[in-house]
């Protein structure tokens, strides 16, 4: 009970002392989460691009198209040869069936009825049946050589860079967070430095009739906590803001690329709040430490 | 109950403010440390309620060295002590009652015995109805007995009273050295620091005096 309304006592304290400054403290825990939310953000483009490659790796396929003149015959030669080098599914869409699917596609629908010719090659779809884009990479490229293949589509190799593009990205996104970090400790800690000096007098008068450090130390853990809740909670605002509205625009940006931001999980809105709450707690704990050992040499 | 040996004080800046001053301090005495200013008796004073460390020589409180002592258990020897200081250290942003009450939120009393406390204080020094006034409006005399107030709102077995009567009148002086008497009545060990003669006069209570760091015979 009574260690209850001590420690109640000096919370409300540091409450209502954080809102005897209502702008100052805003402007503060508007810093903090913009600061904290920009990376948060980044790091949800990064994992829906992220889940698109490695969607893409999965799914991957050569796509042989031949030339436009081919033969029945050539066709007949494509399938077997293919068959004998290829170990897997192996589909193949007549240049007629394509032309009709592309007719299907409304925007091209027009397009098409107004040709005289057909410009669309056959194309033979290859999956393997083991995703090993390695292998994928060296039959496409001997497919590549047959003097009847015009073009061997192969999306493995862009996946595979936008794969390692996506982990060096979130690796920087990790260092700005780091850096973010480091500022949000010395931010903090200067803003408990002034909390501190305006109780100057009272933190040594408290020391003199037998305050402990810790008895010291509590207002300014506990201001140091809600600053950093407020600020983890307004970077929660945020992405939230974000998700809600800033997505409508880029959405559709997004899209033709395949990537789709998915709704933050409570782990990814959880992390900036204990990531917030702990380095404030670090920097107040800092300060009121700093300023014991001064008061008391 | 206080015992000093051989205890020297050498402030940074290389000031002597202590030599060698050995005394002892029966537990239910009065005594009266006197001096010139400058002499040390702050220090002293400070010393024995453990807010600065000597430089050599050891000082026993109720049995315990507390040169020994470690940092973090100097706040629970301090709680065996009222001390007026003589800088006052009132804080002047809060009320009279919060003044008297921060040794006992410290220490962790509850709400209501808190109340009963700060109250039962600010009665023994005349200052009850003014609990709710700011230190700023009171006289010296009166921030003087609030210093007291919060000196003995934890009931302490020993009060060291830095200068308790400052520049007050001699009236006034002799009304605060009775409160000292009484609480000395029943129990209270007080050392008090004075540069004053007039409120030693005629009390036949001990004198200690210090003369530029050293006790004088
Ligand atoms: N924190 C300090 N740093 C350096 N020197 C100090 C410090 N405190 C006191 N002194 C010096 O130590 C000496 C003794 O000081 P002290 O305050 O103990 O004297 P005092 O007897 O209480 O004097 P007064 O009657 O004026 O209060 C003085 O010369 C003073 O300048
Ligand atoms: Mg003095």
């Amino acid at each position: 009970m009574n260690w209850f309304y001590i420690r109640f006592s000096a919370f409300s304290d540091s409450i209502s002392r954080f809102f005897r400054q209502p702008i100052t403290s805003l402007l503060h825990i508007l810093g903090m989460g913009i600061a904290l939310s920009i990376p948060m953000g980044c790091y949800m483009l990064l994992d829906g691009a992220d889940q698109f490659s490695r969607k893409l790796n999965n799914s991957t396929q050569l796509n042989v198209f031949l030339t436009t003149e081919s033969s029945d015959e050539t066709v007949k030669t494509a399938q077997t040869q293919l068959e004998e080098l290829f170990d897997g599914d192996i589909k193949f869409i007549d240049r007629d069936q394509g032309l009709s699917e592309l007719s299907k596609n409304p925007e091209f629908s027009e397009l098409v009825a107004n040709l005289d010719t057909n410009p669309i090659p056959h194309l033979f779809v290859l999956t393997p049946n083991q995703n090993n884009p390695q292998q994928l990479l060296s039959i496409a490229q001997i497919i590549e050589n047959w003097p009847f293949v015009e073009e061997v589509g192969f999306d493995a190799d862009w996946a595979g860079k936008l794969e390692s593009f996506v982990k060096l990205s979130k690796i920087l996104v990790m260092l700005v967070v780091l850096l973010i970090g480091l500022g949000f400790v010395s931010s903090i800690f200067t803003t408990i430095q002034l909390q501190i000096t305006i109780r100057k007098d009272e933190i040594e008068v408290a020391r003199l009739v037998g305050a402990t450090g810790r008895f010291i130390r509590r207002p300014f853990l506990y201001y140091g906590f809600i600053q950093g809740l407020l600020g983890g909670l307004c970077a929660v605002f945020i992405i939230f803001l974000g998700m809600k509205y800033g997505l409508k625009f880029l959405q559709p940006m997004l899209e033709p690329l395949g990537i789709f931001i998915r709704k933050p999980s409570l782990l990814t809105l959880g992390a900036p709040l204990i990531l917030s709450v702990s380095l404030s707690l670090l920097g107040a704990w800092l300060s009121s430490n700093n300023h014991l050992k001064k008061i008391d040499s | 109950m206080i015992t000093t040996e051989q205890v020297s004080k050498r402030y940074p800046g290389g000031h002597q403010a202590l030599k060698n001053v050995s005394l002892s301090i029966q537990e239910g005495e009065m005594v009266f440390l006197t001096g010139h200013s400058g002499a040390g008796k702050s220090t002293l004073m400070k010393l024995i309620g453990g807010i600065e460390r000597a430089t050599s020589g050891s000082i026993t409180i109720n049995g315990t060295k507390i040169s020994n002592l470690t940092r973090s258990a100097l706040p629970y020897l301090r709680r065996n002590f009222g001390f007026v200081f003589q800088d006052n250290k009132l804080l002047l942003d809060r009320s009279v009652f919060h003044n008297v009450a921060l040794p006992l939120l410290i220490s962790g009393f509850s709400k209501s015995e808190t109340t009963t406390r700060v109250r039962a204080a600010l009665d023994k020094v005349g200052l009850l109805e003014k609990e709710r006034f700011s230190p700023v409006t009171l006289s010296g005399g009166e921030q003087q007995r609030l210093c007291i107030a919060r000196a003995i709102v934890n009931k302490p077995a020993i009060l060291l009273a830095d200068e308790p009567t400052g520049n007050l009148d001699p009236g006034y002086a002799a009304d605060i050295v009775a409160m000292f008497r009484a609480f000395n009545r029943v129990g209270v060990t007080v050392v008090i620091a004075t540069h004053d003669p007039a409120m030693i006069q005629g009390l036949g209570a001990r004198i200690i005096s210090l003369k530029q760091g050293e006790l004088q015979e």
